[in-house]
């Protein structure tokens, strides 16, 4: 008797349980506001409007063009001036479509908020430009004379009584449309043991158009290294697009974390930078 | 040995002059005349029981008073004897118990409420593996830790995954005793190859909620593997040797009271297997390009008696793996190593009749390390917990009660992850070099007192003091775990248990498959202590035909559960763990059921256990309730063999559960013209039902006691279903550049594997 009551029992459990609605089709496909924007000391911002794409959505060149925001008002102020940006198209980026500033240039010290208003909604951030810290050499060096290849070194010194946060990017001429963060290029200067920075370059992996990755650069290459400087919240941003682009298909250490992100409603980042620049001349090719 | 020993048993009696409490004693013995020890004997008489179990020689003593008593013996692995006898004055009787020679009858649910006594609950269950080789596995050796997971309360791990989830806890809140030494490091890798050589054990004991007080320091289950202890009386070796991998165990008498025990695993899988994969995996869609991977175990059991009353044995077990892993598409070169060693003196005194000491010491270190060399940039990423250990128990009897008090010490020494960086820049980066050291000391008393013919208790008490050393942080709390047994009729029994439980060492999880970068850290400033509360209650019946049903219930409640999200994200950002963990409770409940049945031709058991496993962290899904990682709502498992003739005999295991939960993006967007996910929210999404069918087929060319040689065939997902481990997002750019999709692909581990393998014993 007691019996029949406990089977009774599980099996009334087992219907429950197939009728309880679990979350597992939770997983919505969302679509959110994308920013990245910036502004380096000395030039005007520039910030790219988008919308997330669903998982399992393919896109090329022109349905990408469904998820660029072109009709948004996006308003740069440093306090005291403030200015519209205008959108051009510039196909070295994706999406291919830039608001571009052109009266307020980025200085160091300053704080710079910036607003978008788009159909209802209005995101909002702020950024400051850290002071800038000029490279002082960046050399181009082979392990042996007849090696083709070989690695950008960079010399700076670090302000000693500042806190910094770097991040070195390269950007080869005529390969390369836009600067590339280097391979663990994202530094805090808590790391340095003495104030005069001596780092070699591992070159940056640039998915979209797809190369194969190299950490050296070629003879022939004409280099571009920028060192630029950013507060915490861009740092943590950049470790954290780092991380998914090393480990995003690693099981052993996964990311399945997002990005981090200072745009409140949104996802991206706004973000002012110091920034310096060295062209590096490599051996022409042979 | 002695003449007067009979095939079966034989009752010897020697007059003394009468008394009102008679003492009763002798030995329990097998056929081949070795000592059986931890057998049950039990006097039922009209009125009361009395249960006495034989120390290590085989040898027992109870006093009893005048009645008419039946006697019954029980031991796993042996057939059980009665017998009925009128004690009216001081007796020695010994037994011989009969191997049981067909598997299966060894999964004994220890609720010897069942048996009629009152002494254990539906939480525990022992097996011996070397009777469940029927039983289908890859390596076609049992699977000590996948066996388990054929029982109710415990997930399925899937694939990839060699732990252990017992009751909606995680795998590091499970105590793994070897030979009573705690194991840190719990799994070969992805989970294929069986963690314990299993023709080393002895017994396997799980208790799913930690009824016995000894038992501490862990929020979940334990598994105890317990070694052979009886000497060797002549030379032997058992093995298997496999298409991946071989063992061998040399059973090594020296003299009559002195022996050992010898164990050796090794794969072969880069010399042999590798270059014969190799030629096929060369497609260009293959995620690693060359992965190698090779491991090998030593066990060494050394047992020593001295006089009757003494006995000596030393337990030693290391293992170590290596995994390498080169892709040249993203220039990574890496080197993955883990391992363990554990020893474990073990002394036991037998100080009178009823007063048995055991001391124990034990050392136990598990470490790993990842070398990545990824482009020019150096890492190393290790970790390492070492435990030293002391503890001595005493057992002993007053009244009809019988007590356990012990006091156990542990000290620890945990390196949790420490990163070190070259290359980097002029200045190598190290961090979290920090040595954690702690200590803990517990005491406890367990008690089995009776209250009445039909209600059987179960108490104990644990204390732990617990402080770290760097951290300042000590805890001191008390533990009590009680269990009530009812028995209001032979057949059926009832129980109700309630356990609470403090750990202190935090196993956290990196990999979202089974790859062992899993580290410990030690409760500590901004790293709590975990708690859980555990109360269950079951029911035993008896049926007809041999039938076991068991069912119980759970619900436990875990405090301050510890996740680490970020892995190695923050690798160039200095990092404490105060700042990256995330602390969070956890609740889980569930029903279990198991329907067995032990003897006859056909034998085994279905196991279903219906459960939820949740999850609140503030920092998590904003404070919402999720679900954990292997919630999985239905786990359903079938194990049979079937004997159709002493040279051919089948088995079959079917296994059924739900998918376990993941995190999934849900969108993607550009930054710096690389795509990147957006994830949804903590373990968003569930992968499909994992179902599988293993069956394997014995054939056996010799078959007695001391005597096997027999081929394994199995063939492993017999229906090549696929159940995948993980999912990865698969950027793909069409070669004009045009075109961008990104897709989720599942990756999965296993398709149908069939193997063979033949066993042997000398």
């Amino acid at each position: 008797m007691i019996m029949k009551q406990f089977v009774l029992l599980i099996f009334c459990l087992l219907l429950i349980s197939c009728n309880h609605n679990d979350f597992e089709n939770s997983t919505q496909l969302e679509s959110k506001i994308v920013v990245e924007g910036w502004i380096e000391s000395g030039d005007y911002a520039q910030v790219i409007l988008s919308t997330s794409i669903p998982i399992a959505a393919s896109v090329d060149s022109t349905t990408i063009l469904n998820n660029v925001i072109r009709s948004a008002k996006v308003t740069v102020s440093d306090g005291q001036k403030e200015e519209i940006l205008r959108l051009k198209r510039n196909n070295s980026r994706i999406p291919p479509f830039v608001y571009y500033g052109s009266e307020l240039v980025g200085e160091s010290g300053k704080n710079y908020s910036l607003k978008i208003e788009y159909l209802d909604r209005t995101i909002q951030a702020t950024t400051i430009i850290p002071k800038t810290v000029a490279l002082k050499t960046a050399t181009y060096i082979k392990e042996n004379t007849q090696d083709t290849t070989g690695y950008v070194f960079i010399t700076f010194n670090d302000p000693v009584l500042e806190k910094n946060y770097y991040q070195i990017t390269t950007r080869i001429d005529k390969e390369e449309p836009i600067f590339v963060p280097a391979f663990y290029g994202n530094l805090n200067d808590d790391r340095f043991t003495s104030s005069a920075v001596s780092i070699q370059i591992n070159r940056g992996i640039l998915i979209f158009p797809k190369t194969k990755f190299k950490p050296y650069f070629t003879d022939g290459d004409l280099i571009y290294v920028k060192l630029k400087t950013l507060n915490k919240e861009a740092f943590d941003f950049w470790n954290s697009w780092q991380n998914e682009i090393v480990n995003g298909r690693n099981p052993i250490y996964p990311s399945n974390t997002s990005l981090k992100s200072n745009i409140s409603g949104g996802l991206g980042l706004w973000t002012g930078y110091g920034q310096s620049t060295l062209i590096v001349r490599t051996a022409a090719k042979k | 040995m002695k003449a007067f020993i009979l095939f079966s048993f034989l009752l010897f009696s020697i007059k003394i002059p009468a008394q009102s409490a008679n003492t009763i004693e002798g030995f329990v013995k097998n056929n081949d005349q070795k000592a059986v020890f931890n057998a049950d004997l039990l006097f039922i008489s009209k009125t009361k029981s009395y249960n006495v179990t034989t120390d290590d020689n085989g040898a027992y003593k109870i006093d009893l008073p005048n009645d008419f008593y039946t006697v019954e013996v029980h031991c796993v692995g042996f057939i059980s004897k009665n017998v009925n006898k009128y004690f009216e004055r001081n007796t020695l009787l010994n037994f011989i118990l009969e191997n049981e020679s067909s598997s299966l009858k060894e999964v004994v649910v220890l609720s010897r409420s069942k048996k009629m006594i009152s002494v254990s609950s539906g939480n525990t269950l022992s097996f011996i593996p070397e009777k469940l080789a029927s039983i289908p596995s890859i390596m076609g050796v049992p699977d000590i830790i996948k066996l388990l997971q054929l029982t109710p309360g415990v997930q399925n791990s899937g694939d990839a995954n060699g732990y252990l989830y017992v009751r909606g806890s995680e795998p590091g809140h499970n105590l793994m005793l070897y030979a009573d030494a705690p194991i840190y490091g719990m799994a070969h890798l992805l989970g294929v190859f069986p963690f314990y050589n299993a023709d080393h054990v002895q017994e396997v004991h799980f208790d799913k909620s930690n009824s016995n007080a000894r038992n501490g320091g862990r929020l979940s289950a334990t598994v105890a593997v317990l070694n052979n202890k009886s000497i060797p009386t002549k030379f032997s070796v058992k093995g298997n040797l496999g298409l991946l991998a071989s063992q061998a165990t040399f059973a090594v008498p020296i003299s009559p009271a002195m022996g050992f025990y010898i164990s050796s695993r090794k794969t072969y899988i880069d010399e042999i297997i590798a270059p014969l994969i190799g030629s096929f995996d060369n497609n260009e869609n293959s995620d690693v390009k060359d992965l190698r991977y090779t491991f090998g175990d030593s066990n060494l059991t050394f047992i020593a008696a001295f006089k009757k009353s003494s006995m000596l044995t030393i337990d030693a077990f290391t293992s170590g793996d290596v995994l390498r892993i080169s892709d040249s598409n993203l220039a990574l070169n890496a080197n993955l190593k883990w391992s363990n060693t554990t020893i474990s003196p073990n002394w036991r005194y037998q100080l009178s009749d009823r007063i048995v000491m055991t001391n124990l010491v034990y050392f136990s270190k598990y470490e790993n390390s990842l070398n990545l060399e990824q482009a020019t940039v150096q890492m190393r990423i290790s970790s390492m917990i070492k435990d030293y250990g002391f503890s001595n128990a005493v057992t002993y009897s007053i009244g009809d009660t019988s007590y356990e008090t012990g006091m156990q010490w542990s000290t620890y020494e945990l390196q949790p992850q420490k990163i070190e960086v070259s290359n980097l820049s002029s200045n190598g980066i190290n961090q979290q070099s920090v040595i954690n050291r702690a200590n803990n000391l517990a005491v406890y008393v367990n008690a089995k007192p009776s209250l009445s013919d039909k209600i059987f208790t179960e108490l104990g008490l644990r204390i732990n003091y617990y402080s770290s050393i760097n951290g300042k942080t000590s805890y001191f709390r008390a533990e009590p775990r009680i269990l009530l047994n009812y028995i209001p009729q032979e057949k059926t029994s009832f129980f109700v248990s309630y356990t609470l439980q403090n750990q202190y060492l935090n196993l956290i999880t990196t990999s979202s498959v089974g790859i062992p970068t899993d580290f410990w850290v030690a409760s500590s400033d901004g790293i709590p202590a975990q708690s859980s509360n555990e109360f269950s209650m079951g029911y035993n019946q008896k049926l007809k035909k041999q039938l076991d049903l068991s069912l119980s219930s759970f619900y436990r409640t875990m405090n301050n559960l510890i996740e680490y999200p970020y892995g190695v994200t923050q690798f160039n950002e200095i990092s404490s763990f105060k700042n990256d963990v995330i602390v969070g409770n956890g609740k889980s409940y569930g029903l279990e059921s198991m329907l067995k049945k032990d003897y006859g031709n056909f034998k085994g058991w279905l196991s279903y256990t219906l459960s939820w496993a949740n999850r609140r962290f503030d920092k998590i899904n904003a404070g919402e309730q999720y679900f954990a990682k292997f919630d999985r709502r239905h786990n359903l498992a079938l194990a049979v063999t079937y004997d159709l003739n002493p040279k051919w005999n089948f088995g079959l295991t079917q296994i059924f559960s739900s998918g376990n939960r993941f995190t999934t993006p849900t969108s993607w967007y550009f930054i710096n013209n690389n795509p990147v996910k957006e994830y949804g929210k903590y373990n968003n999404a569930q992968m499909p039902n994992y179902i599988r069918t293993d069956l394997s087929i014995n054939y056996f060319f010799i078959k007695k006691s001391d005597k096997e040689s027999a081929l394994n065939f199995a063939i492993f997902n017999t229906f090549n279903i696929v159940n995948p481990i993980y999912t990865v997002l698969n950027v793909s750019i069409d070669s004009e550049k045009q075109k961008i999709e990104v897709t989720p692909e599942r990756k999965t581990l296993y398709s149908i594997l069939p193997s063979v393998s033949w066993r042997f014993k000398f």
